[in-house]
């Protein structure tokens, strides 16, 4: 039988019982949920391509939110989610602001890549990984900014289509279509390799 | 090793302890994952594009340089407001120290006479860069509560509303956040301009003095201009009208949020019976004993100020003060008088050994 690592399980219940915690009044439990999910939310936040100091306080300003409004909120059947909806929300809502409620889809995706990897530390060759990650950014370059989001936080974060469609405020058969949109690119291109893989090996 | 089938790239993508190792989260399933590929040469390039995949998606990753200052300061601010109560003496300290500041100030332009409050404002200083994270002040009162804030602009909130802002406002623009009711007079400031952020109205302002009404469980919020010009655009997310409307003195706007639609009503000339008490209030003055002035301040503010009536009694007043916040009106009638003041909650302490008669 193959059981993935009991830690996210354990995480789960942890973050459920720190939650619990928060809301009747801890604010340790509070504080640990936002040393867990600080890279979280930063990593999110940057992608919308704002200025790191605007994150950073969208990120303490919801905190403190959800410190004053301790007793109005809810259990939450996942504070990933939670967390990355609200501040998703925050931006939305500094971004609005900002442009003067000018834009109707105010957001950006950050689709920039670093120079390196690490490949070796991940059990691919170099070479190899270099030319993979060339060739499928430029796939995924001609999709639409919203459905790199969907796919990062499908297969990233980790959320369920059904977070992913909440957290973006669509709904869920737009997520699975950008999903099945995005994989079914990635699917063509492996086709392809197959079959030239076929002419020329 | 895994029995998981892993049949495409997506088996991949979807699986948790993948998705963590790919993340470079999970070093320790290195051994795991060799002798996955080892014994599953056919699913290699699978493994690999799901491995491209993953990086693409995480992209420019933040280096996590001050992640942990960050999330001490998100930890403190929570702690503080836990212990807010216990912090009032050191906020009560700045503000004594900003008055005190003020006072030196006036004093060596005024007069030239130097004051031995210098060491005190030095000693105050120390404590501001302590003081970064955001504050909130409630009225749980019946009556309205004075607000000073930072800038030295001041807000006089209704019952059951709440400020938030900044204790050092010291940004590209001074944000305040409100919950209910507020009247506010802010003190002028070109290059940062003043916004009062509601749950569905967001005012921008220079420097003026207005009232912001926006009550959460209320579907009506209200902008209504003493002085100046105010900006006003609505807080909503997905209001149909992206508008910013600009507003000029005794002119009002009500929004009206129904149906998710939203309505704006702009009154040219808002009647003396629907404004505010304060909103109403002139404060003009013209040889004005200060007695007198000190209490029109009082009822207006919600403050109790002292002083010395015996000494004060021929200090006279005569002066336009309908634009400024409080403590600016405080200050001023201080300087007209020769005297100084402290602030210590609600309550103003003024000082001054009167004024001669011609």
């Amino acid at each position: 039988m193959y059981f993935p690592t009991a830690a996210p399980v354990n995480a789960i219940t942890d973050d459920a019982a720190l939650w619990l915690a928060f809301r009747t009044g801890d604010n340790k439990a509070l504080g640990t949920l936002a040393e867990r999910y600080f890279v979280t939310l930063k990593r999110y936040g940057l992608k919308f391509m704002v200025d790191e100091t605007i994150v950073d306080d969208c990120i303490q300003d919801l905190f403190l939110e959800l410190w004053q409004n301790r007793h109005k909120i809810n259990q939450t059947p996942s504070v990933k989610f939670y967390l990355l909806k609200s501040l998703r929300n925050s931006i939305i809502g500094h971004l609005r602001y900002q442009q003067r409620f000018a834009s109707e889809e105010p957001l950006q995706w950050d689709t920039g890549m670093p120079d390196h990897f690490n490949a070796e530390s991940l059990l691919i060759e170099q070479e190899t990984l270099d030319g993979l990650i060339t060739q499928v950014n430029s796939q995924m370059a001609t999709l639409p900014k919203r459905e790199r989001e969907a796919l990062y936080l499908r297969y990233f974060e980790n959320l369920s289509v059904i977070e992913i469609a909440e957290v973006m405020g669509v709904n869920r058969q737009s997520v699975s279509n950008f999903l099945q949109k995005a994989l079914a690119r990635i699917r063509d291109r492996w086709l392809v390799t197959m079959v030239l893989n076929l002419f020329f090996f | 090793m895994p029995e998981q089938p892993f049949e495409s790239v997506e088996d991949f993508l979807q699986d948790l302890r993948f998705q963590q190792w790919a993340r470079g989260e999970a070093p320790g399933d290195k051994r795991y994952w060799q002798a996955f590929l080892n014994s599953n040469p056919d699913k290699v390039h699978l493994y690999e594009e799901a491995i491209a995949l993953i990086l693409i998606m995480q992209g420019n990753d933040l280096q996590p340089v001050n992640s942990s200052r960050k999330i001490r300061q998100i930890q403190d601010a929570i702690a503080d407001k836990v212990t807010e109560k216990r912090i009032l003496p050191v906020w009560q300290w700045l503000r004594w120290g900003l008055a005190a500041m003020l006072v030196v100030a006036v004093g060596f332009w005024w007069s030239n006479r130097t004051t031995n409050k210098t060491a005190e404002v030095a000693a105050t200083e120390k404590f501001i860069p302590a003081l970064k994270q955001s504050v909130t002040r409630r009225n749980e009162r019946t009556q309205a509560m004075l607000v000073n804030l930072p800038d030295g602009s001041s807000v006089l909130l209704s019952k059951e509303s709440s400020v938030r802002y900044n204790q050092q406002m010291n940004g590209k623009k001074r944000v305040v956040y409100l919950t209910g009711e507020g009247f506010f007079e802010v003190v002028k400031d070109a290059n940062r301009p003043f916004f009062v952020y509601a749950d569905k109205v967001v005012t921008k302002v220079l420097g003026t003095s207005f009232t912001v009404k926006s009550y959460p469980d209320s579907a009506e919020a209200i902008v209504s201009v003493k002085t100046g010009k105010v900006s006003v655009s609505t807080a909503a997310q997905n209001a149909g009208s992206h508008t910013s409307l600009t507003l000029l003195p005794n002119q009002q706007v009500n929004l009206l949020v129904e149906n998710q639609k939203l309505t704006t009503t702009i009154t040219e000339v808002v009647k003396p019976s629907e404004m505010t008490p304060v909103q109403k209030e002139p404060f003009e003055f013209e040889f004005t004993p200060v007695a007198e002035a000190f209490k029109i301040l009082e009822a207006n503010y919600a403050v109790k100020i002292h002083f010395d009536e015996v000494k004060m009694r021929d200090c006279t007043l005569t002066a336009s003060l309908k634009d400024e916040p409080f403590l600016e009106k405080i200050r001023l009638i201080c300087l007209a008088t020769e005297s100084s003041f402290q602030v210590l909650e609600d309550q103003i302490i003024i000082s001054g050994n009167g004024c001669q008669t011609p």
